[in-house]
């Protein structure tokens, strides 16, 4: 498991890459990703395109993602889950809390 | 620190034992192997310095014979030779030994070397010690575990989870991995069933469990419906569980009465609805966010209905069982569980055969005890004989000379369900207790044909196939969330007598009535499916009036007569 985070140049928007499982494992380093980060941007993508595995404790770390970047009015959107871990998110309707792509 | 010296050369003994004096230490001396051997016994030492060849037994036999017979904590062996060969050098570490130093002996580095063990020595004794602090708090936390899982499980207790109708596995720590499975008999009849799945492990995971399973019990007992009960779950939830903590959750109702079973599906995996009839498994999927997650505002429950008779099965899982893994990682998955179920059809137990196939996939990977699995067949109706035995015999005492009315219009009718405040303000009088259920199931079908039959104007004979039966409900629900005109007036008149009371239920609703005569005299067959005989059977009279805009009937109980 790894987690990198990038800022962009303007400082609009801000990528957090999870390679391998994500897990309670990755919830250091997951929540420094972002709370490191001051002012929180307004666009936030986690970049699951190297994520091979997700359980119900990353959802909860999303959740806490998503209430630290403003709950209902947040914008964030998972990038690049594969079929497993889309019908995780799917079981959980989360569809309802982020953009799934 | 005491040092144990073996030499069998006097001259070369007492020369170190000196030296290791004035370095400070307490040294012992043994004069051969034997003597070695006892010494250490006796003094315990906290290093030995052996002599490779001395008479009797040698220094590797001694270095073997007291690590070996030793229950001491961690000692080092630095042997004292001669020999210099590269393989007798070896031998002293396969000994046992830790270390060696040439003679003759050089101060410098023996001084060196009993130094560095001494450190060595003192890292080892704090190590042993953290270990023992860390196993004394451990032992500590799992009786704080088996302290807490007693009062959990009195409370998050799993009701009627023993009915023959139902099987079920669950670890008997699951309650410290989020894992709750509750059962409750539903007051007219029928079984409601809730198996959740909190996220997380230990006391964290635990928590969610008390709240839920007391509105669980406490909301079906007084017959609230799941809408009601889950709005009230999440509510609470969602600010009790910090953000991050959810619950995943399905919850069923057997109605043994109409054979219908309700079920709403928040984040949990598939359920699985067998037909032992058409041999065919029906799929529940998830339909919301788990609970704990959305605010009480936005929180929407809708339920889904399905035919549910004595040739039907529910089978509930949470994720543990889908995310069993083998020694390859690989998960049982949604597939193996599918086909599972669809070859053990027939089976009068499917959990125990699932279970199974769990068992040989996991093979010798060690089961987490996350596996919570949930088989339910039809339940018998039986009335229940609710606090038959604790049951207060106090005077008349509550409601028992008043008239309780209550008259909802339009879009209260779709958003409000009166069966419970009825049965609540009703039963404050004690002597009602045993009547409870049957008061429920009269009451809850009067109030249901009005708003049914008559607001909706819906046809019970439409629930006579499997097709039409969806179309019902779902003409119902659809009605009731359009519903803005229309009216239901209930009234109940409760008034005492010589032996005990007489209730009168006294229904009006705005619907266009219906054929009374003709429809009594079909032997009411076909009105409102097995509603009118079910009301016959329990009501000591029942009326239809205004040409069925109206019903009348009445409920007589008697303190000598105890229904079973």
């Amino acid at each position: 498991m790894a987690v990198t985070s990038v800022t962009s140049a303007d400082g609009k928007s801000l990528t957090i890459s999870i390679e391998g499982r994500f897990d309670f494992s990755a919830h250091q380093a997951f929540r420094g990703a972002y709370e490191k980060v001051s002012p929180i941007p307004a666009e936030i993508a986690v970049d699951m395109s190297g994520t091979t595995y997700l359980d119900s404790s990353a959802l909860g770390m999303l959740l806490l993602l998503r209430d630290h970047s403003g709950g209902d009015s947040s914008n964030i959107s998972l990038k690049g889950c594969n079929e497993d871990i889309r019908k995780i998110l799917t079981i959980s309707n989360f569809e309802q809390l982020f953009k799934i792509h | 620190m005491k040092i144990l010296i073996a030499d069998d050369n006097n001259t070369d003994r007492l020369i170190l034992s000196r030296v290791l004096e004035n370095f400070g230490h307490q040294v012992f001396q043994a004069i051969d192997g034997t003597d070695a051997i006892s010494k250490f016994e006796q003094h315990a030492p906290a290093l030995v310095l052996l002599d490779v060849l001395m008479p009797g037994y040698d220094g590797y036999e001694v270095a073997e014979i007291i690590k070996k017979e030793s229950s001491r904590a961690w000692f080092p062996i630095i042997f004292l030779t001669s020999l210099t060969e590269a393989s007798d050098l070896a031998k002293c570490i396969d000994a046992g030994g830790d270390d060696f130093v040439s003679k003759p002996i050089n101060k410098i580095i023996i001084k060196a070397k009993i130094d560095a063990f001494e450190r060595i020595i003192n890292l080892y004794h704090t190590v042993a010690e953290q270990r023992e602090k860390i196993q004394f708090h451990n032992e500590h936390l799992i009786q704080e575990q088996e302290a807490a899982k007693r009062v959990f499980n009195n409370i998050a207790h799993r009701g009627c989870l023993e009915a023959n109708n139902i099987n079920y596995h669950l670890s008997p720590m699951s309650i410290f991995n989020g894992d709750l499975m509750l059962a409750a008999e539903l007051p007219m009849g029928g079984m409601r069933l809730m198996l959740a799945d909190f996220t997380g492990h230990g006391l964290p995971a635990a928590i969610g469990a008390l709240p839920a399973s007391e509105i669980f019990y406490g909301m079906t007992t007084k017959g609230f419906s799941i809408t009601d009960m889950m709005i009230e779950m999440n509510t609470r939830l969602y600010s009790v569980l910090p953000r991050g903590v959810f619950c995943c959750v399905i919850v069923i109702d057997i109605d043994s009465l109409d054979e219908m079973l309700t079920i709403w599906n928040a984040g949990a995996p598939d359920s699985y609805i067998i037909s032992q009839k058409t041999q065919t498994v029906e799929l529940i999927h998830s339909s919301h966010l788990p609970l704990g997650i959305q605010s009480p505002e936005k929180f929407e429950v809708k339920c889904q209905s399905f035919p549910f008779t004595k040739q039907h099965k529910i089978i509930a899982v949470t994720d543990g069982i889908i995310e069993a893994e083998d020694s390859d990682l690989k998960m049982f998955g949604e597939k193996r569980m599918l086909s599972c179920i669809e070859k053990n059809l027939k089976s009068e137990n499917i959990c125990e055969a699932l279970m199974a196939e769990v068992d040989v996939f996991c093979g010798t990977t060690e089961q987490s005890d996350d596996l919570s699995l949930l088989e339910v067949s039809f339940p018998e109706f039986v009335t229940q004989d609710v606090l038959k035995s604790t049951e207060n015999k106090s005077a008349v005492s509550g409601t028992s000379d008043a008239v309780i009315s209550l008259n909802l219009r339009g879009k209260s009718l779709g958003n409000f369900d009166p069966i419970p405040l009825f049965l609540q303000t009703l039963l404050s009088c004690n002597e009602l207790l045993p009547h409870r259920a049957r008061i429920f199931t009269v009451l809850s079908e009067l109030y249901n044909n009005a708003l049914d039959h008559g607001v909706l104007g819906l046809d019970s004979a439409m629930k006579n196939d499997s097709d039409g039966f969806a179309n019902y409900y779902q003409k119902r629900a659809q009605g009731l969330t359009e519903l803005d005109v229309g009216f239901v007036n209930v009234s109940v008149d409760h008034h005492p007598t010589a032996t005990g009371g007489k209730l009168v239920f006294d229904l009006t609703d705005s619907g266009n009535g219906f054929d009374v005569e003709r429809i009594v005299k079909e032997g009411s067959k076909n009105y409102s499916g097995r509603g009118l005989p079910l009301l016959l059977n329990l009501c000591d009279s029942i009326e239809y009036l205004d040409g069925g805009k109206r019903v009348q009937a009445t409920y007589l109980w008697d303190h000598n007569d105890i229904p079973e």
